[in-house]
């Protein structure tokens, strides 16, 4: 049984990793623009089915891949700076709706460029065993935890410890106030959705070796994005990542001991709790005003 | 309404300047889930109606068949109300498609309520027909796939230790309803059940169970996407046993995104260009060359199914013609029920309840590339 | 004077129009069919806002939905209640499981109060979905067959058209109370600013939790209409995410602060997705309605009915 719960572990830690890249882009987006973009997992998606075929025709490697596609994810920066200027006057749910039309508007063009299969990128991967422990990884779970925890990591000290990224924090913060002191509110708002767009088309790159890509496969991305985002709460980078892991140690652990069918059950009574717990430590830090 | 009323009317004229003189048009109404959850076997299923009516308007010169195709977006009301509008504004004498029980119980509602028959594509669970509409026919039935999974199970593998894995959905239920009693009178040992939605992005803990479990085969009634990870997981974590899935394993599509790690996976289909009843080769290569041809891809059961509800209608229309009646839904739906013919995917008549009587799907096993049957041999 | 009680008595009068058309016969049924969807997600729309005027988002009312069309399923089809009280005993249940919000969520506000929401959708979700024996699990009630009205109302399509649009009339007169009448302003000011709302006096608990229970007994409603005209009930339909969303849409669309604003959105973008583009691009209609629901409200912000001055 101990065995066991290694591996639980293991593939918890995997499962939040996802969890947390495709979660990364939303929530850096929403900490600067408020915009509660529906498009994400269309974003994510397009991401995925560059990746997809990059590495299908040319027979790249996964680094290659992921660099193309998340520099051409930036194509979505434009898109997302313009509902967002114009959010700031109209609170989020003006936003909730553009993005939804978004949405919408990408399915349609993916099912008519990439046809409504199901894509998924198997690269060979490697699987080690920890025989003493009775553990095994794959090199793609490997490379899932540590492309999350290197970009919050890099996140991280980014915000903490250059001035480009204090800048960025008090933007996040308050806009006004930041303005007034003299940061250039603009320019940090464009390179929190230029880092939001780049995490996204990682994400999409890393998605489509652990997951399918299909046309109408946005929303799962994106209410998963949105769990996590929220739950952490606005501008709260490390926790997205904390808060991923739980999420997903709650789902695998419920599915194992008490059946998959508890799983939502249970991982949204935990939810609930938690946020009943510290209502309003959330309440003050995510004010949608 | 104006505009699409002058619209056919244009349609109906340039069609009338072609025509030879006395060809009759037939209408008949197509709902499929193009966009949305279901679309890749919806368009699949679109498809092989679409083929079925260009062919039939091409062998026969006087009698058009004026295909009107619908989108439901895989949401029940949508194909209610589109099936409303086939019927009443479109003037349908019969309507075809749907795929998924949920999206062909509403069209079957208002198709019996208008006295419109309806011949469904895929359709399964058996409380469908459970109140009879004489109005409601269809190609398929959940025992065509549960029946061949029990006695495969008992006569051929004899698994000791078999777990079941399904999708929270009304067909997956019933099939796994249906394998549980099958097999309790055997001497097979269901150690491991479990119910998942589908779309559930890990199922690592089921795995790790069977694992803990030692089981030697999964049944898995899940679904295409679902069996893409749940195929890719059974690797990571070195689960050896067998594996059969009767929904979504043999699609070309799977193979193309597995590779060769799909060799050895059993799956269900009622056709494939390799595997057609007696009797029909010619058929069945003639609709895999103009398929391909037509759409650019390999055609699939599903496809096929499609085809072949539409080739009852084109059929029962026919005789309609033939016998000197006029094409009217009430007559049209009498022709369909004494429907009695060869196809490539075997016999097709209907019971009372518009069930199909010889409905049965094969096991086959992918080996290099292809599938093979396993079951029925002979 | 004479002008403005016109004016006033014009709503009621239009609604008496639209409501009377149930009874003639000359109706194109798919026209009928569509209204009566349009008309039904109006009801949602505008039950859903009735909450929302209390200054939160709920994405979660697809529970209230959800417990409505079971509640009524299971009345109707396993204890063979009349049309009316399956009806009501569907909206209890979405009042019930309204009341345990108001027990937990009640303090939780902005982003914590819609992912709550959101994830408790599963909750109902995943107990009927389990509970095989009273609720038949995932597998859902099929063939429910709804017992004969004791009103002369049309039966069949048309019924379900006159059900729907009186409900539909309810709605509207209490969304209209909702934004202006006394306790309408009291929400107003819990809107702008719940603080200050709170200081002078507007019973800010007590108003939110009464729309909030207004709003899932009619969101009970109609998901118990929905369930007698689809004639079944299944826990990934009933309970989608779809029925969360859509209201939002639709009263967004249409305008928040308007009276009618859901109701027309709903109207509007129903008939035109269901009459005009699904039948004219059977493939593309998706990114059509995408394109104009971007485009309406790129330049009306507020909803369509913006340009009207809402009181």
């Amino acid at each position: 049984m101990v065995q066991g719960f290694g591996q639980i572990i293991v593939q918890a830690l995997s499962l939040g990793s996802l969890y947390a890249i495709l979660a990364i882009g939303f929530s850096l987006i929403f900490g600067s623009t408020r915009v509660l973009n529906l498009a994400h997992g269309s974003f994510v998606i397009l991401a995925a089915y560059i990746a997809y075929f990059i590495e299908r025709y040319y027979s790249v490697g996964f680094i290659a891949s992921s660099i193309v596609s998340s520099i051409l994810s930036l194509i979505f920066l434009p898109v997302l700076e313009f509902i967002g200027s114009r959010t700031s006057t109209h609170k989020e749910s003006f936003s909730l709706i553009l993005t939804f039309g978004v949405a919408l508007v990408l399915q349609s063009f993916y099912s008519a460029m990439f046809s409504s299969d199901y894509r998924i990128l198997y690269s060979n991967s490697t699987i080690y065993n920890l025989t003493k422990l009775g553990l095994s990884i794959s090199s793609i779970q490997l490379t899932i935890i540590l492309s999350s925890l290197f970009t919050i990591i890099f996140l991280f000290v980014m915000f903490r410890k250059t001035m480009t990224g204090k800048a960025l924090r008090a933007t996040i913060h308050n806009d006004e106030a930041a303005l007034l002191s003299g940061i250039p509110v603009k320019q940090m708002r464009l390179l929190a959705i230029g880092l939001g767009c780049f995490a996204t088309g990682l994400a999409g790159s890393l998605y489509v070796r652990v997951s399918y890509v299909h046309p109408a496969g946005d929303i799962e991305i994106t209410l998963i994005a949105l769990l996590i985002t929220l739950f952490a709460g606005r501008g709260k980078i490390r926790r997205v990542l904390i808060n991923a892991w739980l999420f997903a140690l709650i789902e695998t652990i419920v599915s194992y001991w008490c059946g998959a069918k508890w799983r939502e059950l249970l991982s949204s009574l935990f939810i609930i709790i938690v946020l009943m717990g510290r209502g309003e430590e959330i309440l003050n830090n995510s004010s949608g005003k | 309404m104006g505009k699409s009323v002058i619209f056919s009317l244009i349609v109906i004229f340039l069609i009338g300047q072609v025509a030879f003189c006395g060809q009759s048009i037939v209408s008949i109404g197509a709902i499929n889930p193009l966009t949305g959850k279901l679309a890749q076997h919806g368009i699949e299923v679109d498809q092989g109606i679409r083929l079925a009516i260009e062919e039939a308007n091409l062998e026969e010169k006087n009698l058009y068949f004026n295909l009107i195709r619908r989108d439901d977006k895989s949401l029940p009301e949508d194909a209610m109300n589109q099936a409303q509008q086939l019927i009443t504004r479109e003037k349908v004498v019969a309507l075809v498609g749907g795929y998924v029980d949920t999206l062909v119980g509403p069209i079957a509602t208002v198709a019996g309520k208008h006295r419109v028959p309806y011949v469904a594509s895929a359709s399964l669970e058996s409380r469908l027909t459970e109140t009879i509409n004489p109005f409601f026919f269809r190609i398929s039935h959940i025992n065509g796939i549960a029946h061949p999974i029990i006695y495969f199970l008992k006569e051929e593998v004899k698994p000791k230790r078999l777990a079941l894995v399904y999708a929270s959905t009304p067909g997956a239920m019933e099939l796994s309803e249906k394998i549980r009693k099958g097999i309790s009178e055997g001497s097979i040992f269901l150690v491991l059940e479990e119910k998942l939605r589908p779309g559930t992005p890990d199922f690592s803990p089921f795995l790790l169970k069977c694992r803990a479990y030692n089981v030697d085969f999964i049944v898995s009634a899940m679904f295409l996407p679902d069996h893409l990870i749940l195929v890719k997981q059974m690797k990571e974590l070195n689960v050896l046993a067998k594996y059969l899935g009767p929904w979504g394993i043999a699609y070309p599509t799977f193979i193309k995104e597995m590779g060769e790690r799909a060799e050895g996976l059993l799956g269900m289909l009622a056709w494939s260009p390799t595997i057609f009843q007696r009797d029909s080769e010619e058929e069945s290569s003639r609709f895999t060359k103009n398929y391909s041809q037509r759409f650019g891809t390999e055609p699939t059961s599903t496809a096929m199914h499609g085809y072949i509800s539409a080739k009852v209608i084109i059929d029962s229309v026919r005789r309609v013609v033939k016998s000197g009646h006029p094409v009217r839904s009430d007559i049209l739906a009498d022709f369909i029920r004494n429907t009695d013919m060869i196809s490539p995917m075997g016999r097709i008549a209907f019971d009372e309840k518009g069930d199909p009587k010889y409905y049965s799907q094969t096991i086959v096993q992918i080996q290099k590339g292809s599938f093979v049957k396993v079951y029925p041999i002979k | 004077m004479n002008k403005s009680r016109l004016f006033k008595l014009l709503p009621p009068l239009v609604w008496l129009i639209i409501l009377s058309l149930g009874w003639i016969h000359k109706i194109p049924e798919s026209f009928l069919s569509v209204l009566t969807t349009a008309f039904l997600y109006g009801a949602m729309a505008t039950a859903w806002n009735i909450h929302a005027l209390s200054g939160v988002t709920s994405l979660g009312h697809a529970a209230f939905f959800g417990l409505g069309a079971y509640g009524f399923a299971l009345a109707i089809s396993k204890h063979g209640f009349p049309f009316w009280t399956g009806l009501l005993a569907g909206a209890c249940c979405a009042v019930i499981y309204a009341l345990l919000w108001i027990l937990s969520i009640d303090k939780l506000r902005h982003g914590s109060f819609v992912l709550a929401t959101f994830v408790s959708v599963e909750i109902p979700r995943v107990i009927i979905e389990n509970v095989e024996t009273i609720t038949n699990g995932s597998a859902g009630i099929m063939n429910i067959r709804v017992p004969n009205l004791p009103i002369p109302i049309p039966t069949g399509l048309q019924g379900w058209y006159v059900i729907t649009v009186a409900l539909t009339g309810i709605l509207l007169w209490l969304h209209h109370k909702a934004l202006f009448s006394r306790w309408g302003w009291g929400l107003k000011a819990i809107r702008d600013n719940e603080r200050a709302a709170l200081a002078v006096g507007v019973p800010v608990d007590f108003l939110r939790r009464l729309t909030l229970l207004l709003s899932s007994f009619f969101m009970g409603v109609c998901g118990g209409i929905y369930a007698s005209i689809i004639g079944f009930v299944e826990p990934s339909v009933v309970f989608g995410l779809h029925f969360s969303a859509i209201p939002l849409v639709f009263s967004l669309f249409g305008g928040k602060e308007n009276a009618w604003g859901p109701l027309l959105g709903a109207i509007i973008l129903c008939s035109l997705d269901q009459l005009i583009m699904v039948p004219l691009f059977p493939e593309a209609h998706r990114a059509i309605y995408g394109i104009s629901l971007f485009l309406t409200l790129w330049f009306l912000p507020k909803g369509i009915l913006a340009w009207k001055k809402t009181g």
